[in-house]
This record gives structure tokens, C-alpha cells and sequence, in this order.
């Protein structure tokens, strides 16, 4: 499936994100950096449940989800995204101002793919995570 | 009563001497007798010796004259001549003999007349004829004449002979009846004063000595120790009053016995129980170990311990019973009605009830229902308010001695005490609880904030930058340089801010629990930390945060101190008591009052009602042991 998924986007396959996070900033940064550089963001969301009704209507192929969201956790989500729609899988990606080493234990036992600083953001970089 | 023996003494004295003076006069009187006796007999035999020499006169007399008148010759006449010169002198003399006898003097004179007439009227003329040669002088018929008045005085010599000696001889015989008389008086006087020393003697045994000895030894019994003994209060007078005394002493001495050993039973249960607050044993544990002695110390059949409550009402908190009652504990009852609780906070001052017979309310149905007479009860005062009540209840007849108010007090006052250190102590773990979550809570707010706030608008910003440089037109490099240079310190500061956050609070800990935040401890440590950790489930912020600091604290210490190479950090959560250690392998000796860390980490977990030990034995590395119980809530207060 990940070599799959990278050849499609290698072939050119549209990448359509969604990025969940509860900082309105954040989102319109990421947004603006990551459209820039090719990659559709198709919609964002503040809230567990926003996320999960945008995963359902929008079908994207990425999801970045912040682990704090708020009073929620992003890896509950990612269980919950991972368990609803499992062909997300290898587009899920947990996102953080932190460090990954602060939460690696956490990051590892979770079904997302990989882990970005937001910091690091950038189309390469996530690129090369989903490719694994 | 007082004179009682003595007069007794006196009189049993007094009988031996009546008895000893009787048998003296008897033996005097005897005596008496026998000398009036011997004085008779010696009167008749003085009678008799003088009757004699009258009758030699008598017969010298005839005899002279006789032979005068024969031959005429007057050297016959001599000798009766003698005898009628000493006639009259003979004759006195034995008249003086019975001159005292009135029955003897009769006869005496009689023969004194009788001599003398023969004197007077045949002798004289006699001799005179014979001188005057009158030749009928000798003739048969004055012959005859004389010789019947000398045989007829000789008669009445015999007959007076005869009838003294008789006289004498009866005389004899009555002195010899009053001799005999009077040896078998003092014989028997004799006899029956040693009968009456005896009979004394015993009497004295038997009231004296006999209960004399057995005084002495209750005397010995009382002396080992033996304060039951007394004595029969049977004795006479004084030694009555000497038992009766030594009767009332032991019992005195039994009283104080008991008095003294109640109040060393009072003082070693007071002792038990100030040991019991002095310990900071569980209030509800002094409680029960009150109720129970002022139970056991009062003799009562039934204690309670009940706390006032701010509805009005009041909660057994502790009971004892010397049977098997169940008296309600943890119930609350409502205080309507006559009982010992509701006297005790109306008047804030010990109380008794002496019977419940007409009381109304559910205290006093409780106490018919368990047969309970009388009670008595304490306010416990715990800062000027009447915190609680122990009672105290019996279901005998008679009420509780006048002091055991009072003996129940002293035990109200170490409860009171036991209180109030447990509330001091409960507000001060509490206090310490409240700072350290506070602070706690605060680091993590902080954190948050900066994550949210600060972080967030670096981050974004940082992307913005990255965006503005890949945005530069190509014919201005500087710019873009400038700008990714920009972009790179950005990143810097963010990492830096990261840094500090972490620092601040662990951010892993509130996103993943004491697992994934000791295993990221473990990871980020310089040297090898083996994790276990069984329980994935969530425990109480403060507990975590305190496992967290520990291990933290822990690491730090071994990694700069120990030259370990390895540590082992093992979590175990059961019995409501989360169990941590951390054992490395390093040089040991390590000093638990040494550091600030250390301390402030005892103070952490101290604050949680937990405990810290460190063992570092030199040479054989370090183990911190730390229990956190994870249930802690403050004791049992009003």
C-alpha cells in the first residue's frame, strides 16, 4: 500500500490533506506553506468530531492531526480515523510543536504512520514520511 | 463495755479472795477454839492439882488429929496443925481456879464449906476435948463421926475429880473434832484455790491469750500481704474492742489497697491511650481504645463514643460492650428526647441520667431496649466546642460512683488531644497536598500556555518565514538568504522555548500517564534504564507527577554520582499503594539527607501521605524505594 501510494503520487497522484488542529494560525500557515508547494489541502478542522465528519465527506488521502488538541487527544483520534477508514493508514501523520521524543513512546504504539514538528513542516518532509 | 475485762479480772480476783479469806477466818476460828480448849483444860488441871492439895490437908488433917486422939501426944498434932494453917490458902486458891465458871463454883464452895465445917465442928472441938481430957473424945461413936466426914469429903473429892476430868477429857475430844475441822478447811481452801488459779488461769487463756495470738497472726497474714484476714469478733471488753479494731484496720487496709489499685488500673489505661495520640495513630483507633477503657474503667455494661453533627444530629463513632450488645455504630441519631448526648451539648458539662424509664426519643428507646438503667456522660471540648460525648451505661440497679465523671474526663481530654492533632495533621497534609498540586498545576498550565500561545505563533510564524523565502524572487538572494537565516533562528529560539517547556512539565505526562512518561525518561537518560511498568491505567495527577520528579530526580543523581551502568526503574500498583523503585548498579554510599533534590522529592511524596526510603550500602549500589498511597485523603475529622 505505501509503495503503492507512493508511486501514485510520484505519478503524479493528487495528495489532498486535511489538517486538524485547534490554533487558527497554525492552520492558515500550514495551509498557505503546504498549497504552495502542491499539496491540496482540502479542508481543516478545530475537533475530533469536525475531523472525523471531514475525513468521512472529503475522502482525503493525508490527514495531519495535532496531539493536543485542546482538552482531546490527537492519538485518540488517530485510533478512532485509523479504525473508521482504514485505507488512511499510511496517511496518517501526527503532528507537534513538541519533539517527537517527547511523546515517542506514545507515537510508536499509535497507528500513525509517522511523526512531524510542525516546525519541520513541509511537503518534503512528509513526502519522504508517508514514502516511509 | 470499756471496763468490761477488767472488772471481770476484778471480780474473778475478787472470788479467790473471798475463797482464801474464808478458809483463813475458818482456820482462825479453829485455831480460836483450840486455845479457848487448852486454856480449860489447863484451868481443870490447875482445879484438880488444888483440889488434890486440899485433899492432903484433909487427910493430914484426920490423920494428925487421929492420932492425937489415940495417944495424946501433941507431936502427932503437927502436921495437922500445918494442914489447918494452910487450909485457907488451899481453898482460895481453888476457888481462884473456877472463880470465871459459875457451873463449878457450886461444887468447889460446897467443898470448901464442907472442909471447913469439918474443920470448924469436928476437928477443932476434937483437939480441944482431947486437951481437956474429956474421955468421950475417943470414943467409937467421934471416932465413926470423923471418919464418915473425912470419907464423905473424900467422896465429894472424887465426884469433883471425876466430873473435871470428865469435863477435860470432852474438851479434848471437841478440840480434836475443831483440829481435824480445821485441816480439812485448809485442805479444801487449799484445793480450791489452786481450782480457782486454774479455772483463772484458763479463763485468762481462753480471753486474753487466745485471742491475743490469733490478733497476731492476722497481724503476720496482713503483714505478707494477705488483706482478706480477720478475726472472729467474739472477745469480752477490750480484747473485743482490739479485734473489732484490728478488723476495721484490715478493711481500711484492703480499701486503700483497692483504691490504690484502681487508680494504677486508671493511670496504665490512660497511659495506654496517651501512648495510642502520642503515636498519631488513626483517630478512629483512639476512639475505640478510649471507649473501650472508659468502659472497662467505669464497670459499665456499655460505652459509646458519638460526634456531634452540624445537622443536629449525632454518629456513634465507637462502642464497647462488656456482653454482646450491638450498640449502633456509624448510625446516626437524631437528638430528640432525653439522652446523655443531648444533656452534654446543652450544658457543655458532664451529665448522668438515673433512669430512662420515662424518657421518649430513639437515644432512650435504644437504651430500654438494651436494658440500660443509668448513664453517665462527657463532652469532648475540642477547641472550645463540644465535638463529641462519651457515655458510659450500666444495667444495674445502682447509679456510677460520684467520681467517675470525673475518671471519664481524664479521658476526654487525650481524645480531645488525639483530635486535634489529627485535624492539625490532616490540614497541614492537606495544606502540603494543596501546594504541591498547586504548584504542580501551575507548571502544567504554564506549559500549556506556552504550547498554545507562544509555540503555536513561533511555529507559524516560522512557517510563514519558510513560505516568504521560497516565495523570494531568485534575482534577490540576499533576501532569501536573510530571510532563511531569519527562519533558522527562529527555529533555534522555538527549540530552545521547547527545552524550557519540558522542563516546565512533562508534557507526555498528561498525554500518556506514568508508562510513557518514565519510558521517555528512560530513553532521553545517558546510560541504560530498564522500565517496567505493568499498569497502562491513568492514577491521580499528583501521583504521577510525583512518580515522574522521583524517577527524574533519581536519574539525575545516578548519573552524575553513581558510575552505574545500568539502572532498573520498576513500577508495581496494588493494595491502593502505587510501589516504585529504582535500583542501579552503581558505587553506593550515597547520602539520602544530601541534596536539595532528594528533599524536596520527600517533601512530594510526604505531602501525598507517602513514604521515601534510600538504602545505598557502599559498594553495592542505590535503591529508592518509594510507596504512594493512592487513596490518600485526609483522616477522619469533624
Amino acid at each position: 500500500m505505501r509503495a503503492e501510494a507512493f508511486r501514485c503520487d510520484a505519478a503524479g497522484v493528487e495528495i489532498r490533506a486535511l489538517i486538524v488542529d485547534d490554533n487558527e494560525r497554525f492552520l492558515e500557515a500550514a495551509r498557505s506553506s503546504l498549497s504552495r508547494d502542491g499539496i491540496n489541502v482540502v479542508g481543516t478542522a478545530r475537533t475530533s468530531a469536525e475531523a472525523v465528519r471531514l475525513a468521512e465527506e472529503l475522502s482525503p488521502n493525508l490527514v495531519l492531526v495535532d496531539i493536543s488538541l485542546g482538552d482531546e487527544s490527537g492519538f485518540e483520534l488517530v485510533r478512532e480515523l485509523a479504525e473508521r477508514f482504514p485505507q488512511l493508514g499510511p496517511g496518517l501523520v501526527l503532528i507537534s510543536t513538541r519533539a517527537e521524543d517527547d511523546f515517542a513512546d506514545l507515537i510508536a504504539t499509535s497507528p500513525a504512520v509517522g511523526f512531524i514538528s510542525k516546525s519541520q513542516l513541509s511537503p518534503k518532509g512528509l513526502r519522504d514520511l508517508v514514502s516511509g | 463495755m470499756r471496763s468490761g475485762l477488767t472488772l471481770r479480772m476484778l471480780l474473778s480476783a475478787g472470788a479467790l479472795a473471798v475463797v482464801i479469806a474464808a478458809v483463813f477466818v475458818l482456820l482462825l476460828l479453829a485455831i480460836n477454839d483450840l486455845r479457848d480448849s487448852a486454856r480449860l483444860t489447863r484451868d481443870s488441871q490447875q482445879e484438880l492439882s488444888a483440889a488434890d492439895v486440899l485433899e492432903k490437908l484433909v487427910i493430914d488433917m484426920e490423920t494428925g488429929v487421929r492420932g492425937y486422939v489415940i495417944t495424946r501426944e501433941r507431936r502427932f498434932l503437927e502436921p495437922s496443925n500445918e494442914a489447918r494453917a494452910a487450909f485457907p490458902a488451899a481453898a482460895r486458891s481453888l476457888e481462884r481456879t473456877v472463880r470465871d465458871d459459875a457451873g463449878r463454883i457450886g461444887p468447889v464452895r460446897q467443898i470448901v464449906q464442907e472442909v471447913a465445917s469439918y474443920i470448924d465442928e469436928y476437928a477443932s472441938p476434937l483437939i480441944r476435948s482431947v486437951q481437956r481430957a474429956d474421955p468421950s473424945a475417943s470414943s467409937i461413936a467421934v471416932t465413926a463421926e470423923g471418919k464418915r466426914r473425912v470419907d464423905a469429903l473424900r467422896s465429894e473429892f472424887a465426884t469433883l475429880t471425876a466430873r473435871e476430868r470428865a469435863a477435860i477429857a470432852a474438851r479434848q475430844d471437841r478440840a480434836d473434832a475443831a483440829a481435824r475441822r480445821a485441816i480439812a478447811l485448809g485442805l479444801a481452801g487449799f484445793g480450791g484455790s489452786i481450782l480457782i488459779v486454774l479455772l483463772f488461769t484458763g479463763y485468762l487463756a481462753r480471753v486474753i491469750v487466745a485471742p491475743l495470738r490469733r490478733a497476731a497472726g492476722m497481724a503476720g497474714r496482713l503483714a505478707h500481704g494477705d488483706l482478706g484476714a480477720r478475726m472472729p469478733e467474739t472477745g469480752a471488753g477490750e480484747i473485743g474492742e482490739l479485734e473489732r479494731s484490728f478488723n476495721t484496720m484490715a478493711s481500711s487496709l484492703e480499701t486503700s489497697q483497692e483504691d490504690l489499685r484502681r487508680l494504677l488500673d486508671e493511670q496504665s489505661r490512660l497511659r495506654r491511650v496517651a501512648t495510642l495520640v502520642a503515636q498519631s495513630v488513626a483517630p478512629l483507633e483512639v476512639f475505640t481504645a478510649v471507649t473501650r477503657e472508659v468502659g472497662l474503667l467505669s464497670g459499665a455494661d456499655l460505652a459509646r463514643m458519638e460526634r456531634y453533627e452540624a445537622d443536629g444530629t449525632v454518629t456513634g463513632v465507637a462502642s464497647w460492650s462488656s456482653e454482646d450488645d450491638e450498640l449502633a455504630v456509624g448510625t446516626r441519631f437524631a437528638l430528640e428526647g432525653v439522652s446523655i448526648a443531648a444533656l452534654v451539648v446543652e450544658t457543655g458539662s458532664p451529665v448522668r441520667i438515673d433512669s430512662f424509664a420515662e424518657a421518649t426519643g430513639p437515644i432512650a428507646e435504644e437504651a430500654r431496649a438494651l436494658g440500660i438503667r443509668s448513664s453517665v456522660g462527657c463532652p469532648i471540648i475540642v477547641g472550645g466546642r463540644v465535638w463529641g460525648v462519651i457515655a458510659a451505661s450500666t444495667k444495674r440497679e445502682a447509679p456510677f460512683p460520684v467520681d467517675t465523671e470525673s475518671r471519664i474526663g481524664e479521658f476526654t481530654e487525650l481524645v480531645a488531644t488525639a483530635i486535634s492533632n489529627s485535624e492539625s495533621r490532616a490540614e497541614l497534609t492537606a495544606s502540603r497536598a494543596r501546594i504541591v498540586t498547586a504548584a504542580d498545576e501551575t507548571r502544567r498550565r504554564i506549559e500549556r500556555d506556552l504550547h498554545d500561545g507562544t509555540q503555536q505563533r513561533l511555529v507559524s510564524l516560522g512557517l510563514d518565514l519558510r513560505l516568504a523565502q521560497s516565495s523570494v524572487p531568485s534575482e534577490l538572494p540576499e533576501l532569501e538568504q536573510q530571510i532563511g537565516r531569519a527562519a533558522r533562528e527562529l527555529d533555534d529560539v522555538i527549540d530552545d522555548l521547547r527545552e524550557i517547556s519540558r522542563g516546565i512539565h512533562p508534557a507526555i505526562l498528561s498525554e500518556g500517564g506514568i508508562g510513557p512518561a518514565l519510558r521517555t525518561l528512560a530513553r532521553r537518560a545517558p546510560l541504560p534504564v530498564e522500565v517496567e511498568v505493568p499498569t497502562e491505567r491513568r492514577l491521580p495527577a499528583p501521583i504521577e507527577a510525583a512518580a515522574y520528579y522521583v524517577v527524574s530526580e533519581a536519574l539525575t543523581n545516578t548519573t552524575k554520582h553513581a558510575g552505574a551502568s545500568v539502572v532498573r526503574v520498576a513500577v508495581d500498583d496494588a493494595d491502593g499503594t502505587l510501589r516504585l523503585s529504582i535500583r542501579d548498579d552503581g558505587a553506593g554510599g550515597a547520602d539520602p539527607r544530601r541534596g536539595s533534590g532528594l528533599t524536596g522529592l520527600r517533601d512530594r511524596v510526604e505531602a501525598l501521605g507517602g513514604a521515601i526510603a534510600v538504602s545505598s550500602p557502599a559498594g553495592q549500589g542505590t535503591v529508592l524505594v518509594v510507596e504512594l498511597p493512592l487513596e490518600h485523603e485526609p483522616a477522619p475529622s469533624a
